[in-house]
């Protein structure tokens, strides 16, 4: 086989979206053998690189090279012939099938005798697959619906690495985005076994990881990306955890940013009480005090019960331990509808499929957490709609063309403005943040943490799910820290005295 | 391995969908009207008389009970919902006020119209509180009211006798006080009230616009804090007292209750609704529109008649049609083609 002194390379890869750049020249390179870490936080352009090396999504820039060769794949199947796999974050295996068929999923033809398939000869031929990495402890005829994830995850490596080197027999890529974050110690331990084996065989492997001890651990080089551009690139015996994070969330931000300066004082009224809430199964024991102009930073990683705590504030889930209560009364709110009467409302995390209605119309989003704000004589008046729409567009300098503009054409930042214009137009008080800024390009953050500003000045509480750590605590005047479900710490975090975040990370893990 | 259905793809393909279904509304309705005049010319010339005035009043008569239903049944569309149920409302209806109007007099339209209420309701109510796909509620209770029609009129046609035909007469009214109609009956001024009604509720009140949100994107809906079941129940509220109206429209006609007399019309008005514009996996369309496809369904099957078309062809011709109005209505682009 003809070497090369790398496998692949990618430079000045750029990807752009209506309003916001994901990416912006971004060089990568892989040698033959390596297993290189990509860290980075939130919305850095990890995943984004990763699609565009799979052919998910086409570059708006760069160019790409694999074995030397010119690399410009349209989908993942081409991707696949060209010898790249990725694991996805979510699972990909179809449950209802045997481990087999879905290693062979799409393949079955070459199994094909007399018109029927040969289950054994494709078993067999599973086996030696499973057996070449190292875990021929799972039994090829057994239906997926019936493993646990870590070895689900196992066969979906298993997969993957069956699909790129059938065509080409070394010198595959194979990209895995976050494989361990359903993995214990022991399965970790394991898959690093057979990711080191297959990098011996000659392939490499593009780890994507948030846990920086295990990228510390497997990788032979790390890069790491803040806000779509390449932050560092360290060799692993130059790295540590604190350096990583450190060139993750770059100089500690200044306040400015936040603008801390304009961080309001929380005043007497408790908005929101939690008194040992919990919600079976997801977090329990939470208590939580929400006063006016106060903003309560709730950090946590994945699986924490932070996000399910939310859902639980804003309606979206019923609490099954303790009390939630509100201005003072004990509140079981059966739908998010509930606790908007009461006056609490969320910002989704998932903008598109659960903040806006895209087919609408700007004006009519911003009034349908209120619509009872805009009737005359008993019906709602479109004239009243369009005159607060006018008014918010302006005030929150969303960019659009007019207000009759339907909210999916918006950019990430736009859009987001919309919800918070919707939300500035309904009656609610408490508000519950998820992942504010998500997906939000730079400008549009500034903007956001202003207007945040703004709300809290004018006597409203928040509990703010922080899209990065740094942003929770910038924002936040108090911040608890979930682990497991549980409270594990919590910090003051008043204007110029905030708490480091290496700090705040100690009760997270 | 990699799967070409990743969510994130379907997102970003989703993105755009505004323009383009705003492009298709106007198509829709477009190729509605354009086809309605077409028709209306190819019939006139082949028959003179289908323009005529006592043809006018024939293709308005037909239209309005259709229109009542078509309306009701499109809040339940925008919804992303079905009813199946309405045909059976509608004969039960009609088998009611037949005999009613011997003990209640007027107040039997009264009684009716709670009936449509109550059967409305209780498809709401299975399907947004008891959580039953719309289609398998109103598919059951499609049943219950058939049967019910069957034993309250003894499985026979019953006919409204002459001493009660004071009530219906004013169907053939051919002036609304000192207003001459001229062909217009009184019941399309009925039918034309009903969407005008409709309309305003569906686009003017907090339920009514909630409607549209919840069949865009439910989970969107529900988080913003609009009441998502109450708007459930209330669109198939107004489908149940649709579907009563139609019933009373065909027993004052036809001055008589027939147990199967809705039956066709249920599926004939969910295709006037799409026909119209209304998109069957929801949050899209206009009440006002859906008119201009009860106006071509009704001017088809009427025309056919004037024309002289073999009965059996003409379910053909039907059938063809409604297949090619679905097909320039539907939303390809969405995978989620499934009624909720």
């Amino acid at each position: 086989m003809e070497t090369h002194s790398l496998l692949f390379s990618a430079s000045k890869m750029a990807k752009r979206y209506p309003g916001t750049t994901a990416l912006n020249a971004v060089e990568l390179e892989v040698r033959p053998g390596e297993i290189v870490g990509l860290v980075g936080e939130n919305g850095a352009g990890k995943s984004t690189l990763l699609k565009l090396i799979m052919g998910i999504e086409q570059p708006t820039e760069g160019a790409m090279a694999m074995r030397g060769e010119a690399y410009a794949p349209r989908t993942p199947i081409e991707a696949n012939g060209m010898g790249v796999g990725m694991v996805f974050q979510e699972q990909s295996l179809i449950q209802n099938l045997t481990v087999g068929q879905n290693v062979f999923f799409g393949l079955e033809a070459s199994y094909v005798r007399c018109g029927f398939l040969d289950k054994r000869r494709m078993y067999e031929d599973t086996r030696k697959i499973l057996g070449e990495i190292g875990i021929d402890y799972i039994r090829p005829d057994k239906k997926v619906s019936n493993l646990d994830f870590a070895t689900r995850q196992m066969v979906e490596i298993a997969k993957v690495f069956s699909v790129v080197t059938r065509r080409n027999a070394g010198g595959n890529l194979i990209l895995l985005d976050e494989p361990t974050s359903v993995l214990n110690r022991s399965e970790v331990d394991n898959l690093f076994d057979n990711m080191r084996r297959m990098a011996a065989g000659g392939n490499s492997v593009i780890f994507v990881s948030h846990r920086l001890d295990e990228v510390l651990d497997v990788s032979d080089r790390i890069y790491v990306f803040k806000d779509g551009r390449n932050a560092a690139l360290l060799d692993r015996k130059d790295a540590n955890e604190a350096i990583l994070y450190e060139k993750m969330v770059g100089k500690t931000v200044s306040g400015e940013y936040y603008k801390e300066d304009r961080q309001a004082v929380p005043g007497d009224e408790v908005l929101l009480e939690a008194r040992n809430l919990g919600r079976r199964g997801f977090f329990g024991g939470v208590n939580l005090k929400l006063r006016r102009g106060e903003v309560v930073g709730v950090c946590g990683s994945i699986g924490s019960g932070k996000e399910d705590l939310c859902a639980v504030v804003c309606g979206d889930e019923s609490y099954t331990a303790g009390e939630l209560v509100v201005k003072g009364r004990v509140e079981r709110f059966a739908s998010p509808r509930q606790a908007l009467k009461a006056g609490v409302l969320s910002i989704p995390k998932e903008r598109r499929e659960e903040g806006i209605i895209a087919e609408a119309p700007i004006y009519e989003n911003i009034a349908m957490s209120n619509f009872r704000a805009f009737r005359r004589f008993g019906c709602v008046s479109a004239r009243l709609e369009r005159e607060n729409a006018r008014r918010r567009v302006d005030e929150l300098s969303i960019r659009t063309p007019g207000i009759n503009q339907s909210v999916g054409f918006l950019s990430g930042g736009n859009a987001q403005k919309v919800v918070f214009a919707r939300i500035l137009s309904s009656d609610a008080d408490v508000l519950v943040l998820n992942h504010p800024t998500r997906g939000v390009d730079v400008g549009a953050k500034e903007e956001i943490y202003s207007l945040i500003r703004d709300i809290t000045a004018s006597g409203k509480g928040m509990i703010l799910l922080g899209d990065t750590l740094d942003e929770c605590i910038g924002l936040a005047s108090r911040i608890i820290v979930m682990k497991d479900g549980l409270v594990t710490r919590e910090f003051d975090a008043p204007a110029g005295a905030k708490p480091e975040q290496l700090e705040i990370v100690k009760y997270m893990v | 391995m990699s799967n070409p259905a990743h969510p994130d793809l379907a997102a970003s393909g989703r993105v755009y969908a505004g323009e383009r279904s705003r492009l298709r509304d106007n198509i829709s309705r477009f190729v509605s009207l354009a086809s309605i005049v077409a028709l209306l010319i190819l019939f006139t010339a082949m028959n003179p008389n289908f323009l005529g005035a006592p043809n006018i009043r024939n293709l308005l008569t037909d239209i309005s009970p259709i229109l009542a239903m078509s309306c009701g049944v499109a809040l339940v569309l925008l919804l992303g919902s079905i009813d199946l149920s309405m045909g059976s409302i509608a004969s039960c209806s009609a088998v009611m006020l037949t005999l009613l109007f011997g003990p209640l007099g007027w107040w039997a339209f009264a009684a009716v119209f709670l009936f449509g209420v109550f059967a409305g309701l209780l498809n709401g109510v299975l399907h947004a509180k008891l959580k039953v796909p719309s289609f398998i509620a109103t598919l059951s209770t499609q049943s219950i009211w058939q049967s019910a029609a069957y034993i309250i009129s003894g499985g026979q046609p019953l006919t409204l006798v002459p001493g009660n035909w004071g009530y219906v007469n004013w169907v053939r009214a051919k002036s609304l006080g000192p207003l001459p109609l001229g062909p217009v009956p009184p019941l399309f001024l009925i039918a034309l009230a009903v969407m005008i009604v409709y309309h305003i509720y569906q686009s003017r009140t907090g339920t009514g616009k909630t409607m549209m949100a919840l069949g865009a994107n439910e989970r969107a809906a529900r988080l913003i804090g609009l009441g998502i079941d109450q708007a459930k129940i209330v669109a198939f509220t107004l489908s149940g007292i649709g579907a009563a109206i139609a019933g009373v429209f065909f027993a004052v006609k036809l001055k008589s209750g027939i147990p199967t007399v809705g039956e066709q019309y249920n599926l004939i008005a969910i295709a006037s609704a799409a026909l119209g514009g209304v998109a069957l996996t929801g949050g899209r369309g206009h009440i006002l529109m859906v008119i201009l496809g009860v106006g071509l369904i009704t001017v088809i099957q009427n025309g056919m008649n004037v024309v002289a078309v073999d009965g059996f062809w003409q379910q053909i011709v039907f059938g063809l049609l409604v297949l090619a109005a679905i097909y320039m209505n539907s939303d390809r682009r969405r995978r989620d083609l499934v009624v909720k």
